[in-house]
């Protein structure tokens, strides 16, 4: 085992037959695994796969999983570019959540800004901004430097060179769908991170951790998940 | 699961106990640990409520002996290896790791009725060799100690209260006191208050924590390993006679508080429910195994009087809102590190239909492979291939599209052979026979499909026929079948047409006569009757037990013909067939869980402060 730690022949070495065992103590029953599961694909919008668990497993998905397909349509939408249609979707879903989140309601109007500029709709994008986003940026400064960022895109031809061409960016849409799925898990008393990207992150952490204390078989390939066992040390 | 105990009562007590480490011991008092002192009960019985046969005054005293509300969730009890409180009212499943018999084969009636696997492992765990101190409880600071204090201090008869009685003309009349425990470093986080009641004639009075080796008539703070924050010049003292500026004085009426943080090695003050800051930092060593810090106070002068409140009332400063912020910050810091091993070339997302699933951040291939594997693994057909697609064909396709594949993915499609649907397919069709009690269909299923399993696997080949001797006395007793409370069976209704005929013929299945029960049983005994192992040898005698009651539904052995014991074997059936296939018995999910787990319990237990504010069960099982 590689380490910078000098004293590793000091160190405490779990062997494999012992730490087996401590495995074998920790309770966990399929159950448990499955809800692990069941959570990731809710949360992350597998709706199909999500139905099929439900009913292999006779788990609950613990929410309607139409809700799972109208954030995917939601995200959809604003991924391919129609604001208009998401904010209508999001409307239909619950009008409370953009009501409740001027911020968010902010950042689609943006988004729909952003949208008007890349059509090369420069007219649009002109009434658009003095109809309905000026007047929020008087409101809130934060919004008013969001707003001046993005007119910026119409001062350069070639948005490429632009400063904040970035605002055209697959990624700044992908940044806004996020942001309003994170609403809706929110709106709908749901956790935005699913479980199991957590568990592995623990892992990793408790492992490295560990490591500075004693020798002890690892998990090294989180797909395989196979034990390795602690070399001698030296 | 069968609980013997039937009072309402009783049980309330263990849920609301449930997440107390079952030997910590707040007030200090040794709870009866040796069985020989309250029942013939084996100590892994004793030392555990969840055990429901553990004796009630445990219970009520570990109950009462509630550690501080911030510390509800901190996996005190872990160092033991053992964190038994049931999440659920549901049966326990056993895990496959245990599974080479149905539990009923070798634990006694009275654990098993508890629960069979956890009391073994505690029993494995109690008598182990590497557990040098197997049953010390960790005790909390929770009173000043009568013994470990200057003779010029009294204590109240809570032995919270402190009041000074030396002369207090010098600096060499201070007077200290010590609690009646160190901090343990399990508890990541801990916090005391003390009022001052008086600050008698100058208020000379100093809060703060030391180690054991601190002479007592010097204040906290003035000597080495010895820290504290003193009121009349709202100094801190860190190992040295001299201060520096650190807060307000304090007197008369004040509330000072300490918080010990374990994970950040840091000692803060509050002072009325008011965060101070930082006072000491590189505070908590605990790469000195003697380096255990206690609570202290020091008063000086004539009237001092102070009142330590250490969890018993509530307290000025919310430190369950710090302790709640202090996790999440570890928690930050944990979820800020990359995952490892992870594809480097992230997949573009424009293509619309993957948009959505490759969204997500960078470790989301490894996570679908595992979760596909899960699936897999546990003949989750439809949804495996359903997830195959979505997530999986789908990126792939988009991948290739725009040139580049990443390794994860070629290797996910390489993997496709594997992913074998007539398997998934054969394996639920021998689980469903088994859940439905059909062993012979399920026997000849294995033998038709997997032909080589049961030659190599005699323990294997045991279960099936025993648990068939089980549901012949089942279908011969008129037993009504209780039914599964496990979720699976929502795949014996969508099962395919063999299994639904199959589970027809179980039902309408003329009873065999008892004759033909007992012939059975003399096959079995002559097949199994001198196996080596114990263990089987053992299942044999008790199976056979069945026989001798007429009414076997509530014979003292009736425990096996909970149907839940079909799904022990129907487990045991499927980690066979995959491990002679050269796959992981266990599917690696799960193997991850235990592996973090058994870390941060290991981290805990050698002393990591931030590993103390983990608790991987209610992180991450719902």
């Amino acid at each position: 085992m590689s380490s910078t730690n000098q004293n590793n022949g000091a160190k405490k070495i779990i062997g494999l037959e012992e730490w087996e065992r401590k495995l074998a103590e920790v309770k966990v029953s399929k159950q448990d695994l499955n809800k692990l599961i069941m959570n990731y694909l809710v949360i992350e919008g597998y709706k199909d796969a999500a139905e099929k668990f439900s009913r292999e497993s006779g788990l609950q998905p613990g929410i309607d999983l139409a809700s799972i397909e109208d954030r995917m349509n939601i995200r959809n939408a604003i991924q391919s570019g129609d604001i208009e249609d998401a904010i209508e979707r999001v409307n239909d879903l619950d009008p409370e959540i953009l009501d409740t989140n001027p911020k968010l309601y902010f950042h689609l109007q943006q988004q729909r800004l952003i949208e008007f500029i890349r059509d090369g709709r420069v007219g649009e994008a002109i009434e658009f901004a003095q109809e309905e986003l000026a007047p929020r940026g008087e409101e809130n400064p934060e919004f008013l430097e969001d707003l001046e960022r993005t007119m910026a895109l119409l001062a350069f031809e070639d948005t490429s060179v632009s400063p904040v061409g970035y605002l055209l960016d697959h990624a700044q849409r992908q940044k806004t769908a996020s942001e309003l799925n994170a609403a809706i898990l929110t709106a709908q008393c749901q956790e935005k991170d699913p479980k199991l990207p957590s568990l592995l992150k623990m892992l990793v952490w408790a492992q490295n951790q560990l490591e500075e204390k004693m020798l002890f078989p690892k998990i090294r390939n989180l797909v395989t998940a196979e034990l390795e066992a602690p070399a001698p040390s030296g | 699961m069968t609980n013997t105990n039937t009072s309402s009562q009783s049980s309330s007590t263990r849920r609301a106990s449930s997440f107390l480490p079952p030997v910590l011991n707040f007030l200090g008092q040794s709870a009866p640990r040796n069985p020989a002192s309250s029942s013939s009960l084996p100590s892994s019985n004793m030392s555990h409520p969840t055990n429901i046969s553990g004796s009630p005054p445990v219970r009520v005293k570990t109950l009462r002996n509630k550690p501080p509300d911030y510390l509800a969730d901190s996996p005190l009890g872990l160092p033991f290896g053992v964190d038994c409180a049931p999440r659920s009212s549901t049966a326990e499943r056993k895990s496959p790791l245990f599974t080479s018999l149905p539990a009923s084969a070798f634990i006694s009636t009275e654990s098993r009725h508890s629960n069979g696997e956890l009391a073994k492992a505690l029993g494995d765990c109690d008598t182990s060799p590497s557990e040098k101190k197997p049953s010390k409880a960790i005790n909390l600071p929770t009173q000043w100690s009568n013994k470990d204090k200057s003779p010029s201090l009294e204590l109240s008869a809570t032995s919270l209260r402190v009041t000074y009685t030396g002369p207090g003309q010098t600096d060499a009349h201070a007077a200290a006191v010590r609690t009646n425990h160190p901090i343990p470093p399990q508890c990541g986080l801990f916090y005391y208050e003390v009022t001052i009641i008086s600050k008698g004639r100058d208020g000379y009075i100093g809060v703060g924590l030391c180690a054991q080796n601190v002479p007592l008539n010097r204040l906290p703070g003035w000597e080495d390993n010895s820290w504290g924050y003193h009121g009349d010049d709202g100094h801190s003292f860190c190992c040295s006679g001299t201060g520096k500026a650190y807060g307000p004085i304090f007197t008369t009426g004040d509330i000072i508080g300490c918080v010990i943080n374990f994970m950040s090695k840091t000692v803060s003050f509050t002072k009325n429910g008011v965060w101070l800051g930082v006072a000491f930092k590189n505070v908590v060593d605990h790469g000195k195994s003697d380096g255990a810090l206690y609570p202290s106070v020091g008063l000086r002068t004539p009237g001092e009087i102070v009142e330590a409140n250490f969890g018993q009332r509530k307290f000025k400063f919310d430190i369950e809102h710090h302790y709640k912020e202090e996790k999440a910050r570890l928690w930050h810091s944990v979820n800020a590190a990359p995952l490892p091993s992870l594809p480097t070339t992230d997949i573009p997302q424009d293509s619309s239909d993957s948009g959505l699933k490759g969204q997500r951040r960078d470790g989301s291939t490894d996570i679908n492979e595992l979760i596909l594997a899960y699936l897999i693994h546990h003949g989750f057909c439809e949804t495996a291939a359903t997830f195959h697609g979505n997530a999986i064909v789908g990126r792939s396709s988009s991948s290739s599209t725009s040139g580049h594949v990443s390794e994860s993915n070629k290797r996910m499609m390489v993997d496709d052979d594997v992913f074998s649907k007539d398997d998934i397919r054969q394996r639920q069709m021998i689980r469903a026979q088994v859940l439905n009690g059909d062993m012979d269909e399920a026997i000849n299923l294995i033998k038709s499909f997997y032909p080589s399993i049961l030659p190599q696997n005699q323990h294997l080949d045991f279960q099936l026929r025993s648990q068939k001797f089980v549901e012949m006395i089942r279908a011969l007793s008129g037993t009504p079948e209780a039914r599964l409370d496990d979720g699976r069976n929502a795949m014996d209704v969508d099962a395919d047409d063999t299994a639904a005929s199959g589970s027809a013929a179980s039902s309408h299945m003329p009873a065999d006569s008892m004759r033909d029960v007992v012939q059975f049983g003399q096959d079995l005994q002559k097949e199994f009757g001198s196996s080596e192992s114990e263990e089987v040898r053992n299942a044999l005698v008790e199976t056979y037990s069945l026989v001798a009651y007429s009414e076997p539904a509530t014979s003292p052995v009736a425990y096996l013909l909970d149907p839940s014991n079909r799904i022990l074997v129907a487990d045991a059936v499927n980690s066979a067939i995959l491990v002679s296939q050269h796959r992981p018995a266990v599917p690696a999910i799960e193997n991850i869980y235990r592996q973090t787990c058994v870390a941060v319990q290991e981290l805990v237990r050698a002393g990591n402060g931030a590993a103390a504010f983990i608790n991987v069960e209610k992180e991450c099982l719902l």
